[in-house]
């Protein structure tokens, strides 16, 4: 006895105190203390964790002064270095995690706020903290209810529910999120973030001066945040602007009062609105638009004083967000990188004809994975004539080489983390920047891109960008930031670098304006970039020589990514509401220019106490360096793992005697799980003794048990939400163990892979587990089951879209019976291909192709395969286009065509969504409505491999439908869908139609 | 203009009403790196001193292991880095002028002028971790260290082509075998042994075989730097007494030739150039022989694995903002 125990406790042990060293090599590292803890995944990152916790002790304390009463509830961050570009985040959902991200903020077109970005991003996060978290006394009362604030889950949808009184705000728009979090990023800053941003201010003047109407405040979250070319960033845009216009107009303290979650104050966010300003918001947001509008002509006026700068335009078409472009003068070409709205991001070359303009815009390549501003970084090899770009932007970059001889990617380099690439044509090498653990450093490439070499390291902390070699080789530029939100223009010296001389000069400094995407001209006699230093993005040059910096342009909109060519042009973007139009202008130092009013400064000079928001009233203890650093600890999942929460729940169990075949089943949800869901256990018990069931089937459990990619899932008559509904059934009488193991890769999406297993075991069974109308065998209800699948695919999408657009997908899954002694096996094989339609925009085809085989007994109901049906149910959970599926065949009805072996085929076209601007209430709006129509062709037993049984009838089925889905809005997050379709079949002895209507929860 | 000294006065108000009016009709301020009038868009502006952000001090002053281990690395450094600037500056000195070095010369001036910048570099840290060690401040630290292990590393790079220019000189020692020569053929030996012993810490078996074959004895190269008078040379290729690891590959350099690929010192060799080089950069320059960073992908699979990245947020999205997507 005491043998078998000794290994089973030792077992349990590792498994409790370090469970990962059988699923992961990985160790997850915490620093905990009573105001918040901290988790990242490399030892090596313990250093910046007391400074991030003195940044996260000050967002915290300045929040405290503003708002009184913080969230009791001490947030868990997360110190990831999994992404290249900037990026931060918060969830409140079940309990608030921090996410910060160690890599630099993006700089281009000077966006974001370009102080010390940790000290920014705690001002703004933990904004989010308040505004999603922070519980009056109504919130606290359902919180203890349900133990912990409820994850909406679509498997139970009452839980949304439960959700919303957990954490009313966390479910207000985007706008209202991001608005107040912009706005004290700045105010906390000392007046550095995007409320007094020149973007900001140039994103709303350009839109006045095109006439384009602002949208209102329903439309911003249904057509703004789509398809717009910014997409999710007019929601930072609109929400900052509108929360300025409010200080302006009515003070600081009522926008406390609005924000604050008090006792007094209402659930929903517009409810609120109106009681602390005393009028609807959407009479608000009009006023507001109606002042923008005049703010903003004023301010076109104040520019036209001085003479403006003439533009040419270079191109017929905007190319929406583009990288800055690249001009080959000899041969005439102009090389790009572009992203507009209905169209796959790409790179382009533009020939440049003899008028001067772009002739020709040709498509080189597909870029995977681009950036919102600039798509991508771009750099050419003009005497190889090579094009190199990264890709995968917002994760781990990556390099790809275009050969432009050859005519296609000639190399792809995953993981190179490479940002601001550009090619030295004189040393054949590529230099670019990368960020390591929060540490930038400047690096080189041999020209096969096969070596890299550190050139220069920054210091932790220091951001820079707009890198650019001189065309002689001998120097490199670029943006240095300084924490305090300056900004410098430096220049190494080749000559320096290779000596291991340390050391760049500082050209000249901003302490409160930018100096961005400097590039040297055509002779490296000068710089060229852009500055608000006027409130406009304007081009100015550095001359090298004398050291003067001057203005090239006075225009209304904005410039950006300027080029000073050697035919003494000046080649740039001009910034248009719906993105870059490249133009080209005369090179002349101009002397006079008037600056803009900022709407932030506005409201400054009106409330001046905004800016005592940076100031502390009382000095904060200090952490010590040691105090954190020494208190590391290994986060174990199993350890951290506590009771989340209960509710009760509804759902619904099978009952062949009842009217609709279901009885509804009363019960109650638990939850476990640790802060990172690493470990989660979910629990359901519950009871439908009104059923006309056996006593056996009138009661009812399950349980979910999720390692890591494994799960285990236990139940005794399982039960399913909309089964109450239907026409589909998931719950089914009996019992069941299920082991899976699940995996997936994602490193290089949008190709992904995946893959995974499962072996189960049933008992007391009537129905097949994946077939509903398939009863078991006469004898046999118990049974056991495996399954294998793989698949891979490349799914992309353009700007605006709501499905993937482009690509394919190849699958293969296997299945197999246990039953009665016997095996059950089948085979399917999928593949899926796509194609964006050059019609209009977000028009595709697809082309589905499947095949299958059993190969067991075909007279058994364990040896076939059974199609039919769109098979959405009446309220859903699953995916709207469920008539993609192999099983689905629209019109027949479900499980009704039965297959030993299949091939099936499915066209189907997607047309363009339609999107609604101003329609619909605040909390319930609908979002678009798409159309899509399709044609199946499924063919049964044409062939067959099994020899166990009689060839059944061959048969050829034919469906053709359409199906038209409108997404409705509720409370911001809680998407559903309402979908109606028709669908004929024929073919087999049918001839017969469907009609299906579904809505889709969550 | 003649003024009229009981007019003056009314010529100055005069003056100071319109200066005081155009004041108003003036709108902005003027950077003083523009000229003209051209206007500074307004914004509030409280710019204040760069924040002080030193986490690579606060931790050299509170991890006792690390402070002790970026020392020794130091220390490491500049004796390597010492020798090597001593030894390229004594053989251009002598190279200079001889046809048969002319196309060596940039080589050697080039590694040179990155021994001297890394030393001055080292030198700096070095101060800087002195004040660090009396509790003082030492801003300059990391920005210091930063170039020095950038330097190494170019150095190392350089390295690679060491062989060529000792072929090229022994080359011609074995043309030249005369006593004028005697210098040249003992820093020929000392080269030698210091491509040796970088090979020996690289662990890279090509070059260990490469160079095994060349290095006669210890004795000899010690010898030859006894003879050359040089202190600073000499104490350099005994590897400092103080210097653990360094002790350790001098031993086993002389025994264990044959071994050096997978012996020990292959662990003293790691020891050195991975435990205490700082963390960033020498996680960095491991990572960049294979292009491949290991630790961020490491996070990746994690997220990628556990769905970190949708927590909470798989049906109710997060706020989450990305400066750049």
């Amino acid at each position: 006895m005491k043998r078998k125990l000794l290994p089973a406790i030792c077992g349990l042990w590792i498994l409790v105190h370090n469970p990962f060293c059988f699923v992961s090599a990985q160790t997850i590292y915490q620093y905990k203390s009573d105001d918040a803890t901290i988790c990242f995944f490399s030892q090596k990152q313990s250093q910046y964790v007391p400074h991030l916790m003195r940044k996260y002790q000050l967002g915290h304390a300045l929040h405290e002064q503003v708002w009184g009463e913080l969230p009791s509830q001490s947030p868990f961050m997360m110190l990831t270095d999994w992404e290249d570009d900037g990026n931060a985040g918060v969830t409140a959902i079940p309990h608030t995690i921090v996410q910060i991200g160690m890599a630099p903020l993006n700089m281009h077109h000077f966006v974001s706020p370009s102080n010390e970005r940790y000290d920014h991003l705690f001002k703004h996060e933990y904004t989010h903290v308040v505004m999603s978290d922070k519980a009056n006394d109504t919130d606290m009362a359902v919180r203890r209810f349900t133990g912990n604030k409820v994850v909406p889950n679509s498997k139970y949808p009452l839980s949304a529910l439960w959700s919303y009184f957990d954490a009313p705000r966390w479910y207000a728009p985007r706008w209202y999120h991001e608005g107040i979090a912009c706005f004290l990023e700045t105010w906390m800053a000392d007046g550095i973030g995007r409320a007094l941003g020149g973007y900001d201010e140039t994103y709303f003047r350009t839109n006045v001066k095109d006439g384009k109407k602002l949208y209102s405040v329903v439309g911003l979250e249904t057509e703004g945040t789509t398809s717009d070319f910014q997409q999710g960033a007019t929601s930072y845009l609109y929400g900052t602007r509108f929360v300025n216009y409010l200080v302006l107009q009515y003070g600081f303290d009522k926008l406390v009062q609005f924000y604050n979650r008090t006792d007094d104050s209402h659930t929903f966010y517009a409810r609120q609105f109106e009681a602390v300003y005393g009028k609807p918001l959407r009479e608000a947001w009009e006023e507001w638009q109606a002042y923008e509008i005049r703010h903003q002509n004023e301010n076109l006026n104040r520019i036209a004083e001085y003479p403006l700068t003439e533009t040419k335009t270079l191109s017929d078409r905007n190319i929406g967000a583009a990288a800055p472009l690249i001009f080959d003068e000899e041969r005439k070409v102009a090389y790009g990188a572009v992203n507009y709205p209905g169209s796959l991001a790409q790179i382009v070359e533009m020939k440049i004809g003899d008028d001067g303009k772009f002739s020709r815009i040709r498509k080189l390549a597909n870029i995977d994975g681009p950036l919102m501003y600039q798509t991508s970084y771009l750099a050419y090899d003009k005497k190889n004539r090579r094009l190199i770009w990264t890709d995968r932007n917002s994760s781990l970059r990556g390099l790809v080489v275009y050969d432009l001889n050859e005519g296609h990617v000639v190399k792809r380099l995953k993981y190179q983390r490479m940002y601001d690439i550009c090619y030295d044509n004189v040393h054949d090498c590529l230099y670019g920047l990368i960020s390591n653990q929060g540490v930038l450093h400047l690096v080189k490439y041999d020209s096969e891109l096969e070596n890299r070499e550190v050139l220069y390291s920054f210091p932790f902390g220091v951001s820079v960008g707009d890198l650019d070699v001189s065309h002689d080789g001998s120097k490199l530029v670029a943006s240095l930031l300084g924490k305090n939100g300056s900004h410098s223009l430096i220049l190494f010296d080749m000559s320096d670098i290779d000596s291991a001389n340390g050391l760049y000069t500082t050209l000249c400094s901003l302490d409160d304006s930018n100096l961005s995407q400097f590039r040297f001209s055509h002779d490296d006699s000068r710089l060229v970039g852009f500055s608000y230093f006027t409130g406009v993005p304007n081009v100015w040059q550095y001359d090298l020589q004398s050291g003067e910096l001057d203005l090239l342009s006075n225009v209304q909109t904005g410039l950006f990514s300027p080029y000073l060519a050697s035919d003494g042009k000046v080649y740039a973007f001009e910034f248009s509401s719906d993105g870059m139009t490249p133009v080209t202008f005369e090179h002349k130092i101009l002397k006079d220019a008037n600056s803009v009013e900022f709407l932030g400064q506005k409201a400054y000079e009106a409330h001046p106490e905004i800016a005592e928001l940076s100031n502390l009233k009382e000095s904060l203890p200090k952490i010590e360096f040691g105090q954190v650093y020494d208190s590391v600890t290994v986060y174990k999942p199993l350890k951290e793992m506590k009771f989340q929460g209960a509710h009760p729940d509804i759902s619904a169990f099978v009952d062949r005697k009842a009217w609709n075949n279901m009885t509804p089943v009363l019960g109650y949800q638990f939850a476990f799980y640790d802060p990172l869901s690493l470990f989660s256990i979910n629990l359901f018990v519950g009871a439908s003794p009104w059923s006309n069931n056996a006593w056996k089937n009138r009661f009812h459990a399950s349980a979910d048990i999720k390692y890591m990619r494994w799960k285990l899932n236990a139940a005794w008559n399982p039960t399913s939400f909309y089964d109450l509904f239907g026409p589909r059934r998931a719950s089914r009488k009996g019992y069941q163990v299920v082991l899976s193991y699940d995996s997936s890769n994602r490193l290089q999406s949008p190709f992904t892979t995946e893959w995974g297993a499962s072996v189960g075991h049933y008992g007391d069974m009537d129905a097949l587990p994946l077939y509903q109308d398939r009863e078991v065998d006469d004898g046999i209800t118990s049974f056991q089951t495996a399954s294998a699948y793989y698949s891979c695919g490349k799914m992309i999408s353009s700007l605006g879209a709501i499905t993937a657009e482009q690509g394919y997908k190849l699958s293969a899954n296997a299945y197999t019976y246990l039953a009665g002694g016997k095996l059950f096996p089948s085979v399917d094989l999928s593949a899926d291909f796509g194609v964006l339609l050059p019609i209009g925009q977000h028009n595709s085809f697809w082309l589905k192709t499947s095949a299958g085989q059993a190969f067991g007994d075909a007279s058994s109901s364990f040896g076939n395969s059974y199609f039919g049906g769109f098979r959405n149910n009446y309220v859903d959970n699953g995916t709207v286009y469920r008539y993609r599926t192999v099983s689905a065949m629209p019109g027949a009805k479900i499980d009704q065509i039965m297959a030993h072996s299949y091939a099936k085929a499915t066209g189907e076209i997607n047309f363009c969504p339609i999107r609604f601007n101003n329609f619909g209430a605040l909390q319930f709006y609908p979002n678009y409505i798409e159309f899509c129509a399709f044609a199946h062709d499924l063919v049964t037993d044409w062939w067959t491999l099994s020899k166990s049984a009689p060839r059944p009838e061959k048969n050829n089925y034919v469906s053709v439908g359409a199906q038209m889905n409108t997404q409705l809005v509720i409370f911001t997050h809680l998407k559903t869908t309402l979908s109606v379709g028709y669908a004929r079949v024929w073919g087999g002895g049918l001839n017969q139609g469907e009609l299906m209507v579904s809505l889709k929860l969550l | 203009m003649y003024i009229k000294k009981s007019n003056f006065g009314i010529w100055l108000a005069l003056a100071a009403i319109v200066g005081f009016g155009a004041s108003f009709l003036y709108n902005g301020t003027t950077d003083d790196l523009t000229e003209g009038d051209i206007s500074k868009a307004i914004r509030f502006s409280n710019v204040k001193e760069d924040p002080e952000l030193a986490v690579i001090e606060e931790k050299l002053r509170n991890d006792e292991a690390f402070y002790n281990s970026t020392k020794m690395s130091m220390d490491y450094l500049k004796n390597r880095v010492g020798t090597l600037e001593t030894l390229s500056e004594r053989t251009l000195a002598i190279c200079q002028g001889v046809p048969e070095f002319e196309s060596q010369l940039n080589f050697l001036r080039s590694l040179n002028a990155k021994a001297c910048n890394t030393s001055k570099s080292l030198e700096t840290a070095a101060s800087c971790l002195d004040l660090l060690a009396e509790g003082k401040k030492a801003p300059a630290y990391e920005q210091a260290s930063n170039n020095a292990y950038v330097g190494y590393s170019k150095i190392r790079n350089q390295m690679m082509s060491t062989k060529q220019f000792v072929e090229v000189l022994n080359s011609y020692l074995a043309a030249n075998p005369s006593e004028e020569n005697k210098e040249l053929s003992g820093l020929s030996q000392i080269w030698t042994l210091y491509c040796a012993q970088d090979a020996a810490m690289s662990g890279s078996a090509e070059d260990i075989k490469y160079w095994k074959g060349k290095v006669s004895d210890m004795a000899s190269a010690l010898a030859a730097g006894e003879e050359l008078s040089d202190k600073q040379l000499r104490s350099d290729i005994e590897l400092g007494g103080n210097m653990r690891g360094l002790e350790v590959i001098a031993q086993n350099l002389a025994k264990n030739f044959d071994d050096l690929a997978e012996g020990p010192l292959k662990g003293v060799a790691d020891e050195l150039t991975n435990g205490a080089v700082r963390n960033d950069i020498g996680d960095l320059t491991q990572v960049m022989q294979k292009a491949f960073p290991e630790s961020g992908v490491a996070d990746n699979v994690l997220r990628n694995d556990l769905g970190l990245g949708e927590i909470g947020a798989k049906n109710t999205g997060d706020l989450s903002d990305r400066s750049g997507r």
